[in-house]
């Protein structure tokens, strides 16, 4: 019985991962994986990593136990970022949960991330992403101009 | 200021760029939680930035849309750019032109939006014409005076404020929604508004009647709802003569109704109680003061709510505890009773004896909630009513907005707790010393 409720995940360095059918279907990539082919029980994720499927697993474990509880989702979703400061695997989760299509997930870190560049000038998010300026000065100036509305006028009188 | 890895070994990585490497749609979904300004901003930040902003799926433009050509500006350029919309938000301030909210709402409205809020002096027509709609919200003055035609085939949401309504609208829209199955409707007033509320889907209404109309208004709310499940009904105003008229109404499970005051006239309290006769099919009924004040003036027959389990009263200790008493025989299978009692005028004591009690609660109730408006001696007699009201009872709580601590735990706590084996009494600032005199009087 237990083997009929349970999958394996095998992630693109080879580990393998046991999780329930339930919370494995939070993902609609998996689902549909597992809707096509109901007679494997190992379903390789050739683009996500071990390190950042045990995150993703973590998450749809924590998730299947709240329920349609929203404020222990809440709760849930802050413990399950506590500590997740590390750029690089923000970017790899938002990677996987954008490949293996779960929305709680998605809009959790990209709401993290959005939270970085919300009220920065333009320098700061390049600083803080490392993000290089390509363009020339005549370039950047050209798009200043196209999009002068977007600089001024919004600010509180 | 650096943002990255502590201590871990990745350092030919150190700089790079790889939020740039996101996909699109990931990009488009960050900067959907950014506030616009900001997200149309990272178009500099490099030529992979160029035109992302414009794939963000959230427009929320709170209280920032005034009249000044920047800000009408800005607004016309990002509604013009986005491609496709999920939700949209606006609160328009009252000097912004009527044909610029309309434009800018037919944009909005092509590009497959779902939930839709719009705060305004006046509500441009064409929202009521929306196949993608499925959460709507709308605070206006008045309506685009054009020719209407409702069509919201996908609409589960109604959240509606608009003042004087053309009757076009509220007999037509309703209709038009097949899938509505939350609708509020707040301060729609007007003479002669009739609203037709046919919704096979629908389950929960709520309709927020005006407080403060002095002349008399004639408002008829025809309320046609197979599968309502929950209504809430405040301000009902019996004064004029509004109408309610109910067809199909027969799942109800909760329902909470609220009057202005209790009107004077016999035909209108027999209105409401006509109303409160047609709800025997809930569970949890919640009446406000006016309400119980007409049953005060009218002592009616009703019929047996038998599946009520919870009931929910606002009352005044000195005038109403004996029709709270009579009203309590027609709850043959309440379990909890919640009492709020505000007391307007005192009077020295009052008769309260727990035989007034129905005998036929004593077997079913088991929790008790009572929230005191003050502590005066009288209300012993309330508390002990409400003890007498079952031998089952699990939980009593009594809330206490205390001024004399005294009165209350000597006069009021020890009698109840020597009957009930649950108390919870509270005071807003002396919960601690309660339950410290409460060990005491357990002791004893």
């Amino acid at each position: 019985m237990a083997e009929e409720n349970t999958i394996t995940l095998k992630s693109s360095d080879g580990k393998e991962f046991l999780i329930s059918k339930k919370a494995a279907t939070l993902s609609e990539t998996i689902k549909a994986m597992v809707e096509e082919d109901n007679s494997s029980s190992v379903f390789p994720l050739t683009v996500v990593d071990s390190k950042t499927l045990a995150d993703v697993i973590t998450f749809l474990n924590k998730h299947v136990d709240c329920g349609d509880d929203d404020d222990k989702k809440k709760s849930c979703d802050e413990e399950f970022m506590a500590g997740k400061d590390d750029m690089k695997d923000l970017f790899d989760l938002v990677v996987a949960a954008n490949y293996l299509d779960v929305k709680d997930l998605l809009d959790l870190i990209c709401g993290k991330i959005a939270d970085m560049m919300q009220g920065k000038s333009p320098e700061w998010v390049r600083k803080t992403f490392n993000i290089q300026n390509d363009f020339s000065p005549e370039e950047e100036a050209k798009v200043r101009e196209e999009y002068a509305w977007a600089h001024e006028g919004v600010e509180e009188d | 200021m650096r943002i990255r890895s502590r201590g871990r070994k990745r350092m030919p990585d150190f700089e790079e760029d790889l939020i740039s490497q996101l996909p699109d749609e990931v990009l488009g979904r960050i900067l959907s939680f950014v506030p616009v300004e900001d997200a149309v901003r990272t178009n500099i930040l490099s030529k992979r930035w160029k035109g992302i902003w414009m794939l963000i799926t959230n427009l929320d433009f709170g209280k920032k849309v005034r009249n000044r050509r920047n800000c009408l500006n800005f607004v016309d350029n990002v509604i013009g750019c986005v491609s496709k919309l999920g939700n949209f938000s606006m609160e328009v301030c009252l000097h912004v032109d009527e044909g610029t909210v309309t434009s800018w709402m037919r944009k909005v409205l092509e590009k497959n939006v779902r939930e839709l809020t719009l705060e305004g002096p006046i509500s441009p027509c064409c929202i009521f014409s929306c196949e993608t709609l499925t959460i709507l919200t709308l605070v206006c003055d008045s309506i685009e005076d054009v020719p209407i035609i409702c069509n919201l085939p996908n609409l589960k949401v109604l959240d509606m404020c608009i003042y004087d309504p053309p009757s076009e609208l509220t007999e037509d829209l309703f209709t038009s929604c097949p899938l509505l199955e939350d609708l509020t409707i707040y301060r729609n007033i007007g003479n002669g508004v009739k609203f037709n509320l046919s919704c096979p889907c629908l389950k929960k209404l709520k309709i927020e009647f005006t407080q403060y109309e002095e002349d008399e208004t004639e408002c008829r709310f025809v309320i046609n709802a197979l599968n309502l499940e929950y209504m809430e009904l405040n301000n009902i105003n019996y004064m004029g003569t509004s109408e309610l008229i109910f067809r199909n109404v027969k799942s109800i499970v909760k329902a909470k109704m609220g009057m202005v005051e209790a009107p004077e006239t016999l035909m209108s309290r027999n209105c409401a109680v006509e109303l409160l006769r047609s709800l025997t099919t809930v569970k949890s009924l919640s009446l406000d003061f006016a309400y119980v004040d007409v049953l005060y003036f009218t002592y009616p027959i009703l019929p047996d709510f038998s599946n009520v389990k919870h009931l929910e009263l606002t009352i005044d200790y000195y005038r109403h505890m004996e029709v709270m008493a009579y009203l309590l025989v027609f709850f043959p299978n309440l379990e909890e009773l919640v009492i709020h009692e505000c007391s307007f005028e005192r009077k020295t004591n009052f008769p309260c004896h727990p035989s007034l009690a129905p005998r036929c609660l004593l077997s079913c109730i088991k929790v008790v909630r009572l929230v005191l408006s003050d502590d005066n001696m009288y209300k012993i007699g309330f508390v002990k009513f409400c003890i007498s009201l079952g031998h089952h009872m699990e939980d009593l709580n009594v809330y206490f907005y205390a001024k004399n601590r005294g009165v209350l735990t000597e006069a009021v706590v020890l009698p109840v707790y020597k009957q009930s084996t649950l108390l919870r009494a509270r005071t807003p600032d002396l919960e601690m010393s309660m339950v410290k005199k409460l060990a005491l009087l357990c002791s004893m």
